[in-house]
């Protein structure tokens, strides 16, 4: 977790992934410089090179953001690389039931097959390059749910079960958006409608 | 906490554990988070069924709602808390928690839910489904409003302000900042039976849960701490 989750780009230049933690609370855009830190309570201050700090909660942060679309361009069916991050992997195990007393209170996810390498999001699909080098893919037309955590983003393929991202490199919040986003544009594109919320499900309206 | 709260408590469930839980944390939240408030108690029912409605800010909510809540909370949890050491085994056995898998519609976290409730009890459960970002609030889930209009029971909202200064989501720091947990009046909903009515009623129960939340998050003058727009989804 750091600064750098938050904002997935820099507010004052809009470089795409590019605020990296820079030790001791302090995050430092690799762009153009600035830095940022957190104030009182959730407030973030950013030092802007030559220029005063700035400080405002972290909502008008975001909000000053480029949209993630504008940054990207406008279509990702032509098979481009949009994001490549470092990532360890693991593909869930079989769901074990939870037990009080007699009662089944539910299911728990479990830890299956790990795996590191490279993820990518090309065009509309989402490949692991192993270091093994061994390649996974999974279309975006097949997941049937999104959703990041602090550290993680976790996919869900139809059929088929749950694989968690832990990121080497990169911010998970990042990469939930532009699954998003991407998810969006392929479900205009197919005629499915609009996405309305991406977990547990992907519901359409 | 009052000892009208207290004994309020010993209405309700035999939950020892739970109940050393509770006093630990507020305990602990007098020398560590000074200006913990808590407001509208006085509208959580003393027994039977309810469901308590919250907003999510921080990792910290779910400890200070349910030590503050005067009532023993039933709480929706992740499923894979289930799994870590000790935690899983003390949330599992004595703090009321029952796994919810993400992912999919997980009916036997609904069936557990509900049958909490015909049992009298307080569940607890976080609309939003998942921490804020921002501070702000962010769309209910549709599967919970969904649980909320299927019970039938008073819903209950509650609001916790102040706990994303304390500790937001993007850092690993804690820092002091007023909290202020804020029970709201019952949120009037329906009891629908009918799928098919459940699913047009969704927008308005929507309108209805996040308004009251909206609400109870509005007094203060700490824009960082209570703001009151929706997220940035969508």
């Amino acid at each position: 977790m750091a600064i750098g989750d938050l904002l997935w780009a820099c507010p004052f230049c809009g470089a795409v992934g590019a605020i990296q933690a820079a030790g001791r609370g302090r995050s430092v855009c690799s762009a153009c410089g600035s830095a940022y830190r957190r104030g009182r309570g959730s407030l973030l201050i950013a030092h802007r090179p030559g220029a005063e700090p700035e400080v405002r909660p972290a909502s008008e942060w975001l909000q000053a953001l480029p949209t993630l679309a504008a940054a990207l361009g406008a279509g990702n069916q032509d098979g481009r690389v949009l994001r490549e991050d470092m990532v360890e992997a693991t593909v869930a195990g079989p769901d074990e039931a939870v037990r009080r007393g007699g009662e089944v209170l539910g299911f728990r996810e479990t830890a299956g097959e790990s795996l590191t390498g490279a993820l990518r999001l090309e065009g509309a699909t989402v490949t692991l390059e192993e270091d093994s080098g061994a390649r996974r893919a999974w279309a975006l037309e097949d997941l049937t749910a999104i959703q990041s955590s602090s550290r993680v983003v976790q996919i869900k393929p139809r059929g088929r079960p749950v694989v968690t991202f832990r990121f080497r490199t990169g911010s998970p919040r990042l990469w939930e958006e532009l699954l998003q986003l991407a998810m969006r544009r392929l479900y205009r594109t197919l005629g499915r409608g609009e996405i309305r919320e991406f977990q547990p499900r992907i519901v359409v309206r | 906490m009052s000892g009208r709260a207290l004994r309020r408590q010993a209405h309700d469930e035999r939950v020892p554990v739970y109940r050393a839980f509770q006093g630990t944390v507020r305990l602990l939240s007098r020398v560590f988070l000074p200006s913990v408030t808590v407001e509208g108690l006085h509208n959580v029912p003393d027994r039977g069924p309810c469901l308590i409605v919250s907003n999510h800010q921080s990792i910290l909510d779910p400890i200070l709602i349910q030590s503050f809540c005067p009532r023993p909370l039933h709480t929706m949890t992740k499923s894979t808390q289930f799994g870590v050491p000790v935690f899983g085994w003390l949330v599992r056995e004595h703090l009321l928690a029952f796994p919810v898998r993400r992912f999919q519609i997980d009916p036997q976290a609904v069936r557990v839910a509900l049958r909490r409730l015909e049992q009298g009890r307080a569940v607890g459960v976080y609309v939003e489904g998942e921490r804020s970002w921002d501070g702000c609030l962010q769309p209910p889930r549709l599967g919970t409003l969904r649980l909320l209009l299927k019970a039938g029971v008073p819903v209950i909202p509650c609001a916790i302000s102040g706990s994303y200064d304390v500790w937001p989501r993007w850092d690993r720091a804690l820092r002091l900042a007023p909290v202020r947990i804020a029970f709201g009046e019952p949120v009037p909903l329906p009891k629908l039976d009918d799928r098919r009515a459940r699913e047009r009623s969704l927008d308005g129960a929507a309108a209805a849960v996040m308004g009251a939340l909206r609400a109870l998050l509005r007094p203060a003058g700490r824009p960082e701490a209570v703001a009151a727009g929706e997220g940035r989804r969508g």
